[in-house]
């Protein structure tokens, strides 16, 4: 008896600061997700009583959620690529030599320290009317008038790319790493070729450090916020930027809020199918 | 005894503290950081020395931003003084959130013309707005906001809605035939314009970027303190206030509500301070601003690079109106203009 | 490893060029951060327009950016210090402990990833000032620590995960106190998982503009000065700091590799 509230008592000691802050954290978006339910007018001015009119109009207007569904559409597709781009850099780590693998972690560690609007507006200078991808494509006689390449989908989603990829490529170097050398030896001496051995060991074992990094940068992906800022031009805006302007533009807090309330929720409900998913897909693996 | 001795000391410690606080006023004021911050800085440090009135400066990210606390205070208010622009003003005042001024607390308004004072803001500063552009992209010497249809400048010009609060669709509306209170024409205008568009940009310091590196060569509505340290005769930026209408933006300050008599009059005297001769005169040579103060001079070295006071032919922006219907407009915008 | 390394480096060549090229795409932006940084100019051009490092000395030629690094600094190393201490406590109790709620507890120690950072700073403002709290260093302070929190959270609970207890156990049941049992056998096993989360929260609350412009007040951080600066003074001094901050931060890391080891990043 006295030991077990002895150890309830550490329990307690140790979830208590987390249990704090976390709930200081759900008090302030409580805040928040009261406004949403106030009428406004504009420009900061609320008023008293409660209505949905904010959700109203955010689920509404297939214009809003339009931010919302392109949001969701993006984060998929670049989270698909810079999982394999971000596998391909992790894989190589874990089979080149010490040197080469410090080299590869300075440049990725490198990444986490520079600002995103800095290395969001390096793409620009890729991209842009006269960035390096269009005066190429003039040099060598591709074009002669400098295209489009910049202020659109196709330069969001290279923008997010890019800024995701070092987020990827740690977890799975890490799963990467954890895999017991002797298990590829194995397979290689009982005669599987390398491409079997690489999708029936060495990927499965992985899955889980791809589960946590393909989490993280979905999550990054559908709440960007800079990068479409920069590189779309206006033309394609995502959520984010839209709770943005509602929020401080315009000072419209309950459709922001609402906005806000309805986006997180949506992103609970896809992170939780997301790692349903993979621990079915790991489960397997183990069979 | 020893303790009694302790809580004389202490009890006069208190005493001595009470007196001090009770002598001097200590006022918030809520302004820009950066450079507005490193011009500010000296002119606090001068007032205090004249007035012994203490001004600490607090700092706000933009003046939306500066709205949004004064809105998230409004029932414990922190803030005495704030400069914002026009229509974030214009939004405090209809919310009911700002004093109404005392003329005779400021003996300097004598001097400041009618038209930039309301009842609860007057404007210390201003600044041009106009187009800027790349000499070096532009074929050729822009001078009306009408050249901005130009066909020439296809795929050329960068705009924003969010900036100065929709301050482009009035200037469109206006070149149109129409204002902020008929607001069609605007939108005809900016629809006409979309083929010479090449994007739209959300902050200031976006805009300098994109123009550096040649993604815009003409910002269709810019403010030139924001590019007044770039320009020059090695500069490949040109910056021209268009006349018909010319178009102003304001650094309006306003005092705001419920602070206490006390720290409202130390504000009452600060704005006077801000509007004195003196400090207007500096207040320009920092950001390359037309000072308010009519008898404020224009440094030497800003005669012709800046627009001399007296100004005529300014348009006098209705931002109730604007204000009203900000967040509509932005969704025909986005849907209509912001689209391809 | 070294040998047979080489040998499969040999014949995984596609895997190397493929991810060569994409280490090669990240060096860029880098690249054209240092080269923006040296311009002699006043423009933020690349290639740089002549070469200076003037900019460099601009930034310590001015009180604002001084101040308000200073004050970055200091919150970044309070609140990426607190939330360690919270992540190793809460990490140990989810990992060694089973109790109702553990997945909800995860889960809201990771959320504030899902919220958008304008939202989360429009919630503080508006909390704070109804609470009337208007000191920004409390609340700015809570806010960042919340903020890093999940990367915390993540790298101790993974790391711990990993080790096995009976080895905490063992030390206990050779008489030594939990605590000293907890210094002695579990600190230096998550030690590089620490640094690695360290490192993380304390670049995310150095960086963090969206949020925090919300709770700015008296002291300003060195994200929001350099946005405040770049209104009206475009000019190259930005770029310069990054630089810096790039530079510090990388040779911290190299050298710290030498005793934890850069591969405490992967284990997250």
């Amino acid at each position: 008896m006295r030991a077990g509230q002895q150890s309830r008592l550490r329990l307690a000691t140790l979830i208590a600061p987390g249990t704090l802050l976390v709930a200081a954290f759900f008090g302030c978006l409580g805040v928040l997700f009261v406004q949403s339910f106030l009428p406004s007018a504009g420009m900061g001015r609320l008023g008293d009583g409660f209505t949905l009119a904010s959700y109203a109009a955010f689920l509404g207007d297939p214009f809003y959620v339009g931010y919302l569904l392109r949001s969701i559409a993006i984060a998929v597709y670049t989270t698909a690529i810079v999982l394999v781009l971000g596998y391909v850099v992790a894989y190589h780590m874990t089979l080149c030599g010490r040197r080469m693998r410090l080299a590869i972690s300075i440049v990725l560690l490198v990444q986490f320290f520079t600002s995103f609007v800095i290395r969001t507006y390096a793409v620009m200078l890729v991209l842009g009317r006269f960035g390096i991808a269009n005066r190429t494509l003039q040099a060598i006689g591709l074009t002669d008038e400098p295209l489009r390449l910049l202020f659109n989908e196709f330069a969001v989603a290279t923008g997010i790319v890019l800024t995701a990829v070092p987020y990827m490529v740690f977890p799975i170097y890490g799963s990467l790493m954890a895999i017991e050398p002797n298990l590829r030896a194995a397979a290689e001496s009982l005669g599987a070729t390398r491409r079997r051995i690489f999708w029936e060991v060495v990927f499965p074992l992985s899955l889980p450090g791809v589960a946590a990094a393909v989490v993280i940068v979905f999550l990054f992906a559908l709440t960007s916020y800079i990068a479409p800022g920069l590189l779309g031009g206006g033309y394609f805006d995502m959520i984010a930027n839209l709770i943005y302007d509602k929020a401080v533009n315009a000072q419209d807090y309950p459709f922001a809020a609402a906005a806000a309330v309805v986006s997180v929720a949506t992103t609970l409900v896809l992170v939780y199918l997301m790692q349903k998913g993979f621990r079915l897909a790991i489960r397997g693996t183990e069979r | 005894m020893m303790r009694r001795g302790i809580a004389a000391v202490m009890a006069a410690a208190a005493l001595m503290l009470a007196a001090g606080t009770a002598g001097a006023v200590e006022i918030n004021f809520l302004t820009w950081g950066g450079h507005y911050l490193d011009t500010y800085n000296p002119m606090v440090k001068d007032f205090e020395k004249k007035t012994g009135i203490k001004v600490n400066l607090v700092v706000q990210a933009g003046a939306k931003d500066g709205l949004t606390k004064i809105t998230a205070q409004r029932n414990d208010p922190q803030v005495d003084i704030w400069g914002s622009i026009q229509s974030t003003a214009e939004a405090a005042a209809a919310a009911g959130l700002l004093a109404t001024l005392k003329p005779e607390l400021l003996p300097n308004l004598k001097d400041v013309p009618k038209g930039f004072v309301t009842p609860t803001s007057v404007t210390v500063v201003n600044s041009a707005r106009g187009i800027i552009y790349r000499k070096d992209l532009v074929p050729f010497e822009i001078k009306d906001w009408k050249d901005l249809w130009d066909p020439r400048l296809k795929n050329r010009v960068g705009l924003s809605y969010v900036i100065d609060t929709g301050s482009t669709l009035v200037m469109a509306a206006l070149v149109g035939g129409g204002s902020e209170k008929d607001i069609e024409p605007g939108f005809a205008k900016m629809r006409e314009m979309k083929p010479n568009i090449a994007g739209f940009f959300n902050t200031d310091p976006e805009s300098v970027k994109f123009l550096e590196n040649g993604e815009f060569a003409v910002i269709g509505y810019a403010i030139l303190a924001n590019f007044y340290l770039k320009l020059g005769p090695n500069s490949n930026l040109r910056f021209v206030m268009p006349d018909k209408p010319k178009f102003l933006a304001g650094i309006p300050f306003t005092i705001v509500k419920g602070r206490g008599a006390e720290r409202e009059a130390a504000a009452h005297k600060f704005l006077d301070y801000l509007l004195s001769v003196e400090a207007q005169e500096f207040l320009t040579g920092r950001f390359g601003q037309i000072p308010a103060n009519a008898k404020a001079k224009l440094p030497e070295n800003l005669r012709g690079a800046i627009p001399e006071p007296p100004l005529t032919n300014v348009y006098d922006v209705d931002w109730g109106v604007v204000n009203a219907n900000y967040a509509k407009w932005k969704e025909r915008w986005d849907k209509e203009i912001q689209s391809r | 490893m070294s040998a047979g390394a080489a040998a499969s480096g040999r014949r995984h060549a596609g895997v190397a060029i493929a991810s060569l090229l994409v280490v090669l795409v990240l060096c860029f932006p880098l690249i054209v951060l240092v080269g923006v940084s040296l311009n002699a100019g006043p423009r933020q051009v690349f290639p740089p327009e002549g070469l200076s490092l003037r900019w460099y000395l601009n930034v310590f030629d001015r009180d604002g950016f001084r101040r308000a690094l200073q004050f970055s600094l200091a919150l970044a190393t309070l609140s990426t210090a607190t939330a360690l201490v919270v992540g190793v406590l809460a990490g140990i109790a989810i990992v060694r402990h089973r109790f109702p709620g553990r997945d909800v507890l995860l889960t809201a120690l990771m959320s504030p990833l899902v919220v958008p950072q304008v939202v989360v700073g429009m919630a503080f403002l508006m909390a704070l000032s109804a609470l009337r709290i208007h000191s920004s260093l409390l609340g700015m302070f809570v806010m960042h620590t919340i903020l890093v929190m999940p990367y915390t959270v993540r790298l101790v609970v993974s790391s711990l995960t990993r080790f096995r207890i009976s080895l905490e156990e063992a030390a206990r049941s050779l008489g030594a106190s939990p605590a000293r049992a907890f210094r002695l056998v579990t600190l230096p096993i998550i030690r590089p998982g620490m640094f690695a989360a360290g490192v993380f929260a304390f670049v995310s609350s150095f960086e963090n503009f969206t949020a925090t412009q919300f709770l700015v007040w008296e002291r300003t951080t060195l994200p929001i000065e350099i946005y405040g600066y770049v209104q009206t003074e475009n000019d190259p001094t930005a770029a310069a700091i990054s630089t810096m901050v790039i530079i510090v931060t990388a040779v911290l890391t190299l050298a710290l590799n030498r005793y934890i080891g850069v591969d405490a990043f992967a284990r997250r």
